[in-house]
Order: structure tokens, then C-alpha cells, then sequence
């Protein structure tokens, strides 16, 4: 498809967006980065891991967003006795026919909110990231897919680490993106303030169907991505594993262990998936500096000696990104 | 035969008294009381007769229960044709009881009999008939730790010693001191010296072609090339971009190579010195983004445009030098 075409197309097919962030906006305060990395997470087809304190709407705007789609959703607060079962399925005896029969758990959903994810077991997150990545259930001898489009946000609180499992490097990397969630500003909050105390959240409608957003998938993945912005996220990701060869010497002994190959991958789904909600059929650098934050920071590993020097992932994407040469 | 029996009785009695009186050995101690690792000076004076020669007391290797530090040469002294021998050994004992160093014996005989032991040895190895013995008496004393005073107060400990100065040293040290500021001071000297003498280098100006001089240049040079006449459009328009963001970086001192478009505008609209070329640069970011990222293949007019674009940015914003900064700037 000519570039011109798709992006009249885009600009058409994408009107949704607006509509999806207004009716998320009527109960969202603010957070249109939260929200924006939510959109992305869904036209991406990845999977969304936010962390931040409590209390900063995370949940919220999980909820929203599917009350907004008409999708089906679902919530699963992680606890340290959660068992796989209790995720996935199980198969229940029945005393009356004397037969087995399958009771689907809560991931048959679109939307999955993981709450609090690192706060279960490592066999349930194995169980809840296996499904991720299959998008495919196994109970008993049945194998079932999951309903498209399948959508895991997990949270994750940074503090109060007594009695949580960490998710594995491992498992990290199978979300796409891992978003940072902060304060409202003080206008924000003193809107949040007024609109809880008085009651004045609107109504959320259904703005767009799944199969809308699956249609919207299949334009995301024809957005156009021109060989320099293919060699501009590969200098990025090979910095992080090399950074001496790009002139950032300094950097050699604060990195652990560079992106995966997931990196590169998550990184152009996600700048085409950022053109599209900036309603362009191409991607430009400035999609791929905009999520480089988010696909980047859960994929790399600071050494001890950044550790000491307070330096994190963030603070070395950002001297990557302050180096290597826009196309 | 009664009183030659008497005779020879007296003669016997009175010969061996006589003979034991011109040999004495006495040992003894300065003190019977000593501390735990006190230096214990233990004495051995033999006293004999001019016309008699003593073998030295040797019995180091028999002592047992103390040990030996020190063994100090023998003092001599002679009086009314006596001679004292005073053999003095340095003991000393790390561990509390009482010692009693037993009396050994001392060997000597007249000078005029034969002399069968040339070199002294140790007295257990002397035999016989020539030579005669006298044991040292014992010596006994007390080796006793610390005594606590229960019914004193507990004091401090003793204040450090001062080591008086050694005036010799601090007169050392002094002479060393300056012998090394002095041979310093020469050193400089000489160097200082033969820096003079050598032809100085003569310092060429740092040249430094100002910005929009460069670029300007560099827009000549793409414009020669003839990139998009030729049908490399997407070269061209990557080329010009590179110019103008790299004029930015010099002229405005700001990473524009490592921006993308929107922070490159965003960073320009922050100075209030770029307001003539905001927009235009706007267009052509906008627009060499499009054929850079999006196959856009502009009309010939467009390419044209470019270049005119480029120009205006340069010469809307020319730096223009009013005051000597260190270098001079070359006119091109």
C-alpha cells in the first residue's frame, strides 16, 4: 500500500483514539502518558507492566479503558497463596454424572489486571506469563485459546518489598513495555480532589468494539518503518550491550547485561504503534525516543557500581539516547 | 711409733686445711627477690692463690630452670697475692616460683705441674689426679609476678616517656632539607636556563571558521554535487538536514544531531533569537522527514525549495562576531 493511501487510511481508521481518550479522560485526571502507553500496549498487541506507588490510578485506568471498549474484563489481586489454578482453570468433579468438567479462570478475558503481581509466587507469575506468551491455556488434557484482543496490565509497588517475589529478568522482558506511573501535578490533583469528593466522574461508554481494535492492529502492523529508523533502534539496543563501540565508554562498567533481541522487536512494534495514535502511517525517531524509556528500562541491568552511584537504567538510555545520532 | 703416728696425723690435717683456705668459689646474687622477667645478675668469685690457675666455670649448658641472657667477661683483682675472679652471668625467668641454681664445681691446680689440659674445658671432661675441685655454693631466690595492692586505690596508667630530643638529628634532618630544596632550586634553574635558550615556537592562532560560514560552505558543496538531480533524493534530503542540524549544534550550542524534529523546534522556540526561522525550519524538518521516512518523492521545485530553506535558516541567524574571543575567524 502506497504511504500516501495508508496515511488517509490511518488518519481515518484512527480516529478512535481521540474518542477512547476522552471517555478515559472523564474518569483519568491527567496520567495521558499511563494512558498513551496503554494504547500502545493494546495496538501493539503487548503486554503492560506499570509500577508506581498506590494510589495512582493505576487500576483505574485499566478499568476504564476496558468499560471504554466493551471488552470483557477481568481482575486478579496476586496474593502469596494464589495458586495457578486459581488463574487459569481447574477441572471440578462432578459427584452427579461422575464426570470432570473444566471451570476456566478469570484469564479468559480481554483485559487481565494483574494487581500487584510481584506479590504471588513464582509458579503463578510462570503460569500468568506462559499465557502471555502462548495466549493459549492448557487444562487437564484441553488446550484453550484466549480471546482476542488479549490485553495483561500487571502492577507492581515499588515499595513495601517485604514478602514479594521479584519478577524474574526473565519474565520482565515478556512485557513490552514497563511504565513508570507519577504524581499528578497540583492542578491535577486538586481536580482529582474535587471530582471524587464531589462525585462528578462521568460515565464511561463504549467507544469501540474489540474487533475494532483488532482491525486497528492490522494497520499498526502496516505503518511503514524505513530502514534508517530500523538502524536507528539498532544502535540504540546495541549500545546497551556495547556501548565502547558507540563512544560511551563510560558506560561499560554501569551495565550488567544489554536488551534483548525482544528490545529491538517491542521497540519498532511500539513506534509504529505510536505513529498510528499520532495518526501516521510512517514512523519517525521521535516514536522511537518516546517509548525508548518504557521498552528499554525492564530490559537491561545496572551493574553494582551504578547501584552505588545511584545510577539507574533510565540515566543510561538517556546518555544513549543523548549520543547516538537521530537519522 | 704413737707420736710418729701423731706427726703424720698433724702434718695430713694441717697441709689439707691450708690448701683448702687458698681456694674459694662463692656464688651469689644481688638480690633474693626478683620480678617476672627481671634481669637476674648471678656472680661466681673464685679466689685462689698467684701461683695457681683455675679452668673457668663453664656450665651453661647444665642450667636448667632459668635462662641465660648474658655471659660478661671475667673481672680480675689481685690483692695480698690472692686473685678474685668474678664471673658474671645475666639470667633471667618468665614465670613465677622459686629458683635455686645448685653449686657446681671448679677446677684449678699449682701452675708448676703439667699442663695436660691445654685449652680449658668443661670440668666434667677434666680428669684427675692434677687437678683439684671446689663446688660453688647454691644460690636460691624468688621469681614472683605483680603484687596487687587490694587496699590501694586503681591508678592510671604511667603518662607516655618522653624520648629526650637528639639535637644531632634535628640538625640532620635540617642539612638534608635544604640539601634537597638547593639541588631542587638548581634543577629549576638549569631547566629554566636552557628553556630560554631554546627557539622559542611560534604560537599559530587557532583558526576557527564561524558557523554559518561553514555550513554555507557545505550547502555549496551539496548543491554541487547534484544528489537529486541524480536521483538520490532521500540522500539529498538526509544530507541537508545534517548541515542545518550541525549549524544548530555550533550556532546555538545544542545536540541537534541527536534530536529528532519536534525537540530540535521545541529547543529553538526556547531562544527568542530564532523566531525569523521558525517556521521555515519547521517546513523543512517536516518535509525532509517525509522523504526521509515515508518514500515521499518531492517535485523537483520541492528539492529546490530545500536548498533555498536551508540558506535562509543560515543567513537569517549568522553569528556575527563582536568581540575577540581568543581566536580569529576565518572569512571563507
Amino acid at each position: 500500500m502506497d504511504i500516501a493511501e495508508l496515511n488517509e487510511k490511518i488518519k481515518h481508521e484512527s480516529a478512535f483514539v481521540d474518542l477512547l481518550q476522552n471517555e478515559i479522560g472523564k474518569v483519568i485526571i491527567g496520567q495521558k502518558v499511563m494512558i498513551e502507553r496503554l494504547l500502545i500496549g493494546l495496538l501493539g498487541n503487548g503486554h503492560v507492566l506499570l509500577e508506581g506507588v498506590p494510589g495512582l490510578a493505576k487500576t483505574l485506568a485499566i478499568k476504564t479503558l476496558a468499560s471504554a471498549m466493551k471488552a470483557k474484563y477481568q481482575r486478579i489481586q496476586f496474593t502469596p497463596d494464589l495458586l495457578p489454578a486459581d488463574l487459569v482453570g481447574t477441572m471440578i468433579y462432578n459427584q452427579k454424572d461422575g464426570n470432570f468438567f473444566i471451570r476456566k479462570g478469570p484469564i479468559f478475558a480481554n483485559f487481565i489486571l494483574a494487581d500487584e503481581i510481584n506479590r504471588a509466587p513464582a509458579k503463578v507469575q510462570s503460569a500468568l506469563l506462559e499465557a502471555m506468551q502462548e495466549r493459549q491455556v492448557t487444562i487437564g488434557e484441553e488446550t484453550f485459546y484466549l480471546d482476542e484482543p488479549f490485553l495483561v496490565l500487571a502492577t507492581q509497588n515499588p515499595i513495601e518489598q517485604e514478602g514479594t517475589y521479584p519478577l524474574p529478568e526473565a519474565q520482565v522482558d515478556r512485557f513490552m513495555l514497563k511504565v513508570k506511573i507519577t504524581y499528578p501535578s497540583r492542578e491535577e490533583e486538586l481536580k482529582i480532589m474535587r471530582q471524587n469528593v464531589n462525585k462528578t466522574e462521568g460515565i464511561v461508554q463504549p467507544v469501540i468494539t474489540p474487533q475494532e481494535i483488532i482491525k486497528a492492529r492490522g494497520l499498526v502492523q502496516e505503518v511503514y518503518v524505513d530502514e534508517k529508523i530500523e538502524k536507528y533502534i539498532l544502535d540504540i539496543v546495541f549500545a546497551t550491550r556495547n556501548p565502547k563501540l558507540f563512544g560511551l565508554e563510560k558506560l561499560v562498567d554501569l551495565i550488567s547485561y544489554g536488551a534483548s533481541p525482544r528490545a529491538s522487536i517491542n521497540l519498532a512494534l511500539g513506534a509504529k504503534a505510536m505513529a498510528f495514535i499520532k495518526r501516521r502511517g510512517y514512523v519517525i525517531p521521535e516514536d522511537v525516543r518516546a517509548i525508548c524509556f518504557d521498552v528499554l528500562r525492564h530490559r537491561m541491568a545496572v551493574s553494582y557500581e551504578a547501584e552505588a552511584e545511584e545510577i539507574t537504567s533510565e540515566n543510561i538510555i538517556e546518555e544513549i539516547l543523548n549520543k547516538i545520532e537521530v537519522p | 711409733m704413737v707420736k710418729i703416728l701423731r706427726v703424720i696425723f698433724c702434718i695430713f690435717i694441717f697441709s689439707f686445711n691450708s690448701f683448702a683456705q687458698q681456694v674459694n668459689a662463692r656464688a651469689y646474687t644481688d638480690t633474693t627477690d626478683y620480678l617476672i622477667g627481671d634481669r637476674i645478675s648471678y656472680k661466681v668469685e673464685i679466689t685462689f692463690p698467684e701461683n695457681y690457675i683455675i679452668v673457668p666455670p663453664n656450665f651453661l649448658d647444665s642450667i636448667s630452670n632459668v635462662d641465660v641472657w648474658e655471659v660478661k667477661p671475667p673481672v680480675k683483682s689481685s690483692s695480698g697475692g690472692m686473685i678474685i675472679s668474678v664471673y658474671e652471668y645475666i639470667l633471667s625467668r618468665f614465670d613465677s616460683s622459686d629458683v635455686i641454681i645448685p653449686g657446681y664445681p671448679i677446677r684449678y691446680k699449682k701452675k708448676e705441674l703439667p699442663d695436660e689440659q691445654a685449652a680449658p674445658l668443661p670440668a666434667e671432661f677434666l680428669t684427675d689426679s692434677i687437678y683439684q675441685t671446689k663446688v660453688t655454693n647454691s644460690v636460691k631466690f624468688t621469681v614472683h609476678t605483680l603484687r596487687l595492692l587490694k587496699q590501694e586505690d586503681i591508678k592510671d596508667i604511667k603518662e607516655p616517656i618522653l624520648i629526650p630530643l637528639d639535637w644531632w638529628i634535628v640538625i640532620l634532618f635540617i642539612l638534608l632539607v635544604f640539601g634537597i630544596l638547593t639541588l631542587a632550586g638548581q634543577i629549576f634553574i638549569y631547566y629554566k636556563y636552557k628553556k630560554k635558550r631554546e627557539p622559542s615556537q611560534e604560537i599559530i592562532p587557532k583558526v576557527q571558521v564561524l558557523p554559518h560560514i561553514k555550513a554555507l560552505k557545505d550547502l555549496r558543496a551539496l548543491e554541487e554535487k547534484h544528489l537529486w538531480q541524480d536521483g538520490e533524493v532521500k540522500q539529498y534530503h538526509s544530507r541537508i538536514t545534517e548541515i542545518i542540524r550541525r549549524y544548530f549544534e555550533e550556532r546555538y550550542r545544542m545536540p541537534a544531531l541527536e534530536l529528532s524534529t519536534s525537540e530540535v523546534l521545541n529547543n529553538l522556540k526556547q531562544r527568542s533569537d530564532t523566531e525569523v526561522i521558525r517556521n521555515v525550519t519547521s517546513n523543512f524538518l517536516n518535509n525532509a522527514d517525509l522523504v526521509k521516512f515515508a518514500k515521499f518523492n518531492p517535485m523537483p521545485s520541492v528539492n529546490e525549495e530545500m536548498m533555498t530553506q536551508a540558506k535562509e535558516i543560515v543567513k537569517q541567524t549568522e553569528f556575527v562576531p563582536v568581540e575577540d574571543r581568543g581566536g580569529e575567524y576565518e572569512n571563507v
